[in-house]
């Protein structure tokens, strides 16, 4: 069986409770042995700002499981650049090595996973 | 060919019924569904509790009934199910809450049932998302 | 490549990373609060007007019809589908990608 790699874009800020749910599907996938790249896109790249104190409002803070991500084997992690600038942001202020990625390489990225799904 | 389809959103949302008026193509069209996965908020789908007014439909119900007609495989996510007050029998005694509202059809499981249905299916498609 | 697009194009950035994101040899299908993006003289019809040729784009037809916009008033290039051609739509591509 050819195993399908999994591209998964998570789109939600960390304040939402759908921020951990498409974490916690990109750690299934990696448990499975399934190779997995993961995009951060539009509010998603909200996810990535250092400094985030989420027991404030009641939250647990997805720091530790972004930054858990490379010991489970999700190593492919990315950042869509325009969805940064777009909110004054850079790579500096991120908690995690983001590999970032033009507009105009989005679609051969798509392209290149067999499945791709958005959370 | 063999479909995997996953809801994410509830029963509120317009998703929760254009994710059943693609799966009932897909059978119509001579299609199997291999997996149905419910996710986020669209594990409320799985609740039998939902009372609907007479004159409004009831999505839930016409869930249920698509897949113990086709004897489909429906999955909940059990993680997402439990932190939103979904329950089978087992779990209701296992966290000792007063009463159970899901069941047969569906079934309550892992995440890693909807990276196998991905893994397995020709075409995956996510509603809700 | 099938992207499906569902959000209103007012009230998120999504519809634009979807347009973004979206090859020139690939297909793009509104449904639900998306067939927003077809009101008439809109900013983002002029947005989806402009597209390569090449893109192919489709609609719900109940989805427009329940959001109350007349199938006469869509450009011709906009192809109105119901789910069966949907399904067979998802074939047709090689993977299908939600927004």
């Amino acid at each position: 069986m050819t195993m399908k790699s999994l591209l998964i874009i998570s789109r939600h800020p960390p304040a939402r409770q759908a921020a951990r749910e498409a974490l916690d599907l990109a750690l299934a996938a990696a448990a499975f042995g399934v190779p997995t790249g993961l995009l951060f896109m539009d509010d998603g790249v909200l996810q990535l700002l250092k400094g985030q104190d989420a027991a404030q409002i009641g939250r647990k803070s997805l720091a530790a499981n972004l930054q858990a991500l490379p010991m489970f084997g999700v190593e492919d992690i990315m950042v869509c650049q325009h969805s940064m600038s777009e909110r004054g942001l850079g790579a500096a202020q991120c908690l995690l090595d983001a590999r970032p990625v033009q507009s105009a390489e989005i679609a051969a990225l798509l392209d290149h996973y067999d499945q791709v799904v958005t959370l | 060919m063999k479909f995997a389809i996953a809801l994410l959103a509830g029963p509120q949302d317009p998703a929760a019924r254009s994710a059943l008026c693609f799966a009932q193509a897909v059978i119509a069209e001579g299609h199997q569904i291999s997996r149905l996965f419910l996710y986020r908020d669209a594990v409320h789908l799985a609740s039998t509790l939902g009372v609907q007014p007479q004159d409004e439909s009831d999505i839930a119900a016409e869930w249920r009934q698509f897949i113990e007609k086709h004897e489909l495989d429906g999955v909940v996510c059990i993680a997402a199910a439990l932190r939103r007050g979904v329950l089978d029998e087992d779990e209701a005694k296992r966290w000792d809450r007063p009463t159970a509202n899901t069941g047969a059809p569906w079934e309550l499981s892992g995440l890693g049932q909807w990276v196998d249905a991905l893994q397995s299916a020709d075409r995956a498609v996510t509603f809700g998302t | 490549m099938l992207h499906i697009l569902r959000h209103s194009p007012g009230s998120e950035t999504r519809f634009a990373s979807c347009l973004r994101a979206l090859g020139a040899q690939q297909s793009l299908l509104l449904l639900e609060d998306a067939v927003y993006a077809l009101l008439p003289h809109s900013r983002t019809l002029a947005s989806l007007q402009i597209l390569p040729g090449s893109v192919r784009l489709y609609a719900i037809e109940a989805d427009v019809l329940a959001r109350g916009l007349a199938l006469d008033d869509l450009p011709e290039r906009v192809k109105i589908i119901d789910y069966s051609a949907m399904v067979r739509l998802s074939l047709e591509h090689k993977k299908v990608v939600s927004w």
